[in-house]
């Protein structure tokens, strides 16, 4: 027996475990991108003061938020291929990474719309109307007067739901992609798992520092975006 | 006739707040709406542009007449093309410049490329007086320099009318002055005016007629002169007796029995 911690060896980890960081880039670009779509449209729909379609935006932020990522990745992964095989549609050749951008992009989707539908209804309704009373159509107002504003609004949630799914990404692993936390696990394996302590305390000084940049990046963007004119 | 209302009805829920008003308006003139809260005048003037669409009757502006109970959309739209409205709030796009704030009409509404918009604007803007501050942020601004900007705003569009639906009564006492001076100007220039306010002052001396609404119609209407100082509605007579006493707000005047 060693050593209980050999924190030299944490530097040389980082470096080898960083390589799987353009996985976990990818998959966290990705899912950032589909899940503002989805929660787009699901915030619109919660918006449109169309009965039918508040509920079912109601239903799938409260079903998305209820379901722990964990379980709705193993749904995906191994429940929704054995279902569709019986009707004939093959999963097989779709990659790992996809179905973890997949439910990554779903679960996120609910935080999204949230986010959306709580910063439009932050702006101060006199500002649509006096959008309209120019003569401006629904449509117009929103996108030149209440979306920018909404925005300015939205980017502290955002950069509080882009760390939380930076974070969660680390779950991909369990269905066997290589992102940080795979690599993690194959770094560890190596010597059979007799540094278990520092790959894992490279593997969380990767994801603390990345999540101190980000931070600290839509903190900036937050004030770039509304210079001078927060009341 | 520039501006005519026919039988306007309009109800939140149960409570009736515009219970059949005619009105019609003649190009040029400056009509002050006078009344106690609660009375509707303001829920007249956002059914004008149908903010608050009315439950039955129809508004006319210039040449478009608009049934409140079935419209379209683009009528909506064209009837708001004809109107303007100065809020109690300003309501001034808080996420765009001075400027800004009254280019944005002429650019996205009425076409203008963008350099003759921003010519246009800032001589209005000039007008009223605030040549100095065009790129500063609304938030950055008197409540009294927000509302001479939403005046510009307004006026900028050349409507056929614009709707001032209590312009001085969020601003500070020491504010109220300038806009109202703003306000004077504006009638000069011969633009259909509908002014919901409580400045008697102001509206003796710049309307060419009054209207007195109580619970959700017109009580009163005529000359300044007439109905501010000789009223025949006992109703009136009340009203303005409680609105001169120095010791009530007159933004809040107590129409209930002694």
């Amino acid at each position: 027996m060693g050593e209980l911690f050999r924190p030299e060896l944490i530097p040389d980890y980082i470096l080898k475990i960083s390589k799987a960081f353009p996985k976990t880039i990818e998959i966290l670009l990705l899912s950032l991108l589909f899940s503002l779509l989805l929660g787009g449209i699901f915030a619109a729909m919660g918006m449109s003061g169309k009965k039918a379609l508040v509920k079912i935006s109601s239903g799938w932020i409260a079903f998305m938020r209820g379901v722990p990522t964990l379980i709705l990745i193993f749904l995906l992964y191994l429940g929704l291929p054995q279902v569709l095989k019986r009707i004939g549609i093959d999963l097989s050749g779709v990659s790992t990474t996809t179905f973890i951008i997949t439910t990554l992009s779903l679960s996120a989707s609910a935080n999204m719309a949230e986010m959306m539908r709580s910063a439009c209804l932050a702006i101060d309704k006199g500002q649509k109307e006096a959008a309209l009373s120019v003569g401006m159509s629904p449509a117009v107002a929103f996108i030149r007067i209440i979306l920018p504003q909404a925005l300015g609004v939205a980017i502290p949630t955002l950069g509080n739901n882009f760390i939380m799914l930076f974070k969660e990404t680390s779950l991909a692993f369990t269905i066997g992609v290589m992102d940080l936390m795979g690599k993690a696990r194959a770094v560890s394996a190596v010597n059979y798992g007799a540094t278990k302590l520092e790959v894992y305390v490279a593997t969380a000084v990767i994801f603390w520092v990345f999540c101190f940049v980000f931070e600290k990046l839509f903190k900036f963007i937050e004030k770039a975006y509304t210079v001078g004119r927060k009341a | 006739m520039m501006v005519s209302l026919k039988g306007i009805h309009k109800a939140f829920g149960d409570n009736h707040v515009l219970n059949g008003v005619d009105m019609d308006i003649e190009g040029g003139e400056v009509v002050v709406i006078l009344g106690p809260s609660g009375s509707g005048k303001t829920t007249l003037l956002r059914t004008i542009n149908f903010l608050d669409p009315g439950d039955k009757g129809s508004v006319t502006v210039n040449d478009l007449t608009v049934d409140c109970a079935k419209h379209s959309k683009q009528d909506v739209l064209e009837l708001r093309r004809k109107t303007a409205m100065v809020f109690q709030n300003y309501n001034l796009f808080a996420n765009k410049t001075i400027l800004q704030n009254v280019t944005e009409g002429l650019i996205t509404v009425k076409r203008y490329i963008k350099p003759a918009a921003v010519e246009k604007a800032t001589e209005m803007l000039k007008k009223v007086g605030l040549g100095e501050k065009l790129d500063f942020y609304p938030s950055s601004l008197s409540g009294g320099q927000q509302q001479r900007a939403g005046i510009a705003r307004a006026l900028v569009l050349d409507p056929d009318v614009i709707l001032f639906d209590e312009p001085t009564s969020a601003l500070d006492p020491e504010l109220v002055g300038e806009v109202l001076d703003t306000l004077r100007d504006v009638a000069k220039t011969g633009i259909t005016m509908i002014v919901v306010t409580h400045e008697i002052a102001f509206a003796k001396e710049v309307a060419s007629r009054v209207v007195y609404m109580q619970d959700g119609i017109v009580v009163e209407q005529g000359k300044p002169e007439d109905i501010l100082t000789n009223p025949k509605d006992p109703r009136t007579q009340k009203f303005l007796r409680r609105i001169t006493d120095p010791g009530v707000d007159p933004k809040h005047v107590d129409m209930s029995e002694d």
